[in-house]
């Protein structure tokens, strides 16, 4: 391998990472503060798509306001769905709540299949996607850089959130004890649905950054999905710099694997999986025991 | 000032732990609720706070003139009651600074200087702001639990069972304390182990057992109290007349 596609690989690597990462951390955020996996979360980040293709391709805003609307429009989605009905489901353990997001994603992607089809629409960009920039004779697709640098700037604008703001340390708080949380008057009810809203955010945004490579459908999101699992697995579930690690390490050995073994691409992130959970089940960076007694 | 009527409270609708406890704490004083091990002392203390949900099944909690039954917890908190959790309910991962800032969720304004008080309250939280809680010793996290409470400037704090566990030097800081910001003019409700300790600061004293208030008495009459001698203050002479509910559990001290 020469090192010029060693370089285009590993970039390849960190723009599917970065999505990988996105995902990974709207899974770790969410089951941190509620204990719970959202199968909708693919969903969600359809809605945002879907949203953002119709107002731009079909009705002519700007992108970037098609956009917002997109991210904005699945926050509120998952924060009403967590109010209206997380929080109010008679069974609160963990599988009946999971089986109320496995039963809203199916519900959720048939509707938004009725709504706006199932064919592949090409959802618009801010770069077009097969434009390069060229270094001497190397050349480098924007797109990858467009994603990779947005994802980087997501996960640190999630990094000063969780860790600067009021709200963001009322998360953490409620993470570690709801109950004291609660005693203490922190309003939980608003820092989980805040919690919602921004998992489907991040979600959503690695959705919109991912779209226009390939082409938009109603199962645009199943594969990124499985793989921000796996990595979430992998960072640990409880880590959200885990995530992120996860996130990129499967991206970059995916790239790698995937063009010297293309077949064994699919199997790899549970092999990842596998490993971790035989040789570190708390994950690269995850805590050993459970803190909730 | 605080107020429960004939409360009775549980965790199941098919158990009972509060079988109709009625108590009172008077502005400016601090009351103490002396019990066994499982009696419902946690769990008085957890209905108050609006803890659990759809408890109590009966009687009435009310604070200064306002009822907080069924009130959701965020709202009693805010009516100026604080609770010092059994187990001093530590967020391990997140530094002394970022546990006593929580304390004061909803009164930003006031935050800043309500920390320099608390931090010269407890010089030695001052030291250790940015050490993660978990680090800290038994006794500067019970330091942090109740400086943490007072963030919320409030004007009733519930403690249960602050001395749990600390070695005695901390013990006696930690009632100081108590009783210092009892003389600042909050309202204490304490629930004690060290039944000597608290009948001694207390104004007024309760016993429950098995979810029943079975006594009551200023904190020298329950000092007085054969029956409270022997079970609670652990001295050895036995009445023969003795309350048939009282029965030899654990002695403290
Ligand atoms: N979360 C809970 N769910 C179910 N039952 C509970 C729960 N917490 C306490 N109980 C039960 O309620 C009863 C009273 O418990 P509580 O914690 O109020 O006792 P306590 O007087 O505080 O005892 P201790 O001195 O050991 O702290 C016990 O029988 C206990 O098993
Ligand atoms: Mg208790």
């Amino acid at each position: 391998m020469s090192l010029e596609q060693a370089i285009r690989l590993l970039i390849i690597g960190i723009e599917v990472g970065s999505i990988y990462a996105l995902v990974a951390l709207s899974v770790v955020l969410l089951y941190r503060t509620s204990r719970v996996l959202n199968f909708g979360q693919g969903e969600l980040a359809l809605l945002a798509c879907f949203l953002t293709f119709t107002l731009t391709s079909r009705m002519g805003v700007p992108l970037w306001l098609s956009f917002l609307a997109g991210l904005a429009a699945s926050a509120v989605a998952a924060g009403a769905f967590y109010f209206f009905l997380m929080r109010r489901a008679k069974a609160q353990d963990p599988m009946g709540l999971l089986i109320l997001t496995l039963g809203f994603s199916l519900f959720a992607n048939g509707g938004l299949s009725l709504l706006f089809g199932v064919d592949n629409k090409q959802m618009p960009g801010f770069v077009d996607v097969i434009e390069t920039w060229q270094i001497g004779n190397f050349s480098i697709s924007k797109n990858s850089v467009l994603v990779a640098v947005a994802g980087l700037i997501l996960m640190i604008g999630l990094y000063f959130f969780v860790q600067k703001s009021k709200i963001g340390l009322a998360m953490r708080a409620v993470s570690q004890n709801p109950e004291v949380a609660k005693a203490l008057g922190i309003p939980v009810n608003v820092v989980l649905v805040s919690s919602w809203a921004v998992a489907a955010i991040l979600g959503s945004a690695a959705a919109l950054l991912l779209a226009p490579a390939i082409s938009l459908n109603p199962s645009l999101m199943l594969d990124p999905l499985n793989k921000g699992f796996a990595a979430a697995v992998v960072g640990g579930m409880t880590s959200l710099p885990g995530a992120v690690l996860g996130g990129y390490l499967l991206g970059i050995i995916e790239a790698y694997v995937g063009n010297f073994v293309p077949a064994f691409k699919l199997a790899l992130a549970f092999i990842l999986v596998i490993l971790v959970l035989v040789f570190r089940p708390h994950g690269l960076l995850g805590e050993k025991e459970t803190r909730r007694a | 000032m605080l107020k429960l009527e004939n409360i009775e409270a549980g965790y199941t609708r098919q158990t009972i732990v509060l079988r109709g406890v009625s108590l009172e704490v008077p502005q400016g004083k601090i009351v103490t609720l002396l019990g066994a091990n499982g009696a419902g002392k946690s769990t008085t203390l957890k209905t108050i706070m609006g803890l659990i949900d759809d408890e109590p099944r009966k009687g009435s909690v009310t604070f200064q003139g306002n009822t907080l039954t069924h009130k959701d917890t965020e709202s009693i908190a805010r009516s100026g009651i604080a609770l010092v959790p059994e187990g001093r309910g530590m967020f391990k991962d997140l530094t002394v600074f970022e546990n006593l800032m929580l304390g004061a969720y909803h009164h930003t304004a006031t935050a800043q200087s309500t920390l320099q008080d608390v931090l010269k309250r407890f010089p030695r939280l001052e030291e250790r702001k940015n050490q993660h809680a978990g680090t800290l010793s038994g006794g500067e996290q019970q330091m942090v639990a109740i400086g943490r409470a007072l963030m919320s400037r409030p004007k009733l704090i519930l403690l249960d069972e602050p001395s749990l566990g600390l070695a005695p030097k901390f013990v006696q800081e930690v009632f100081n304390a108590i009783a210092s910001i009892n003389a600042e003019g909050v309202s204490v409700m304490l629930i004690e182990q060290n039944a000597k300790k608290a009948l001694e600061i207390a104004d007024y004293a309760y016993v429950l057992e098995h979810g029943r208030i079975v006594l009551e008495g200023t904190g020298a009459e329950l000092r007085e109290n054969e029956n409270v001698k022997e079970l609670y203050l652990g001295m050895t002479h036995v009445p023969d007349s003795g309350v048939g509910r009282f029965r030899r559990k654990r002695r403290w001290n």
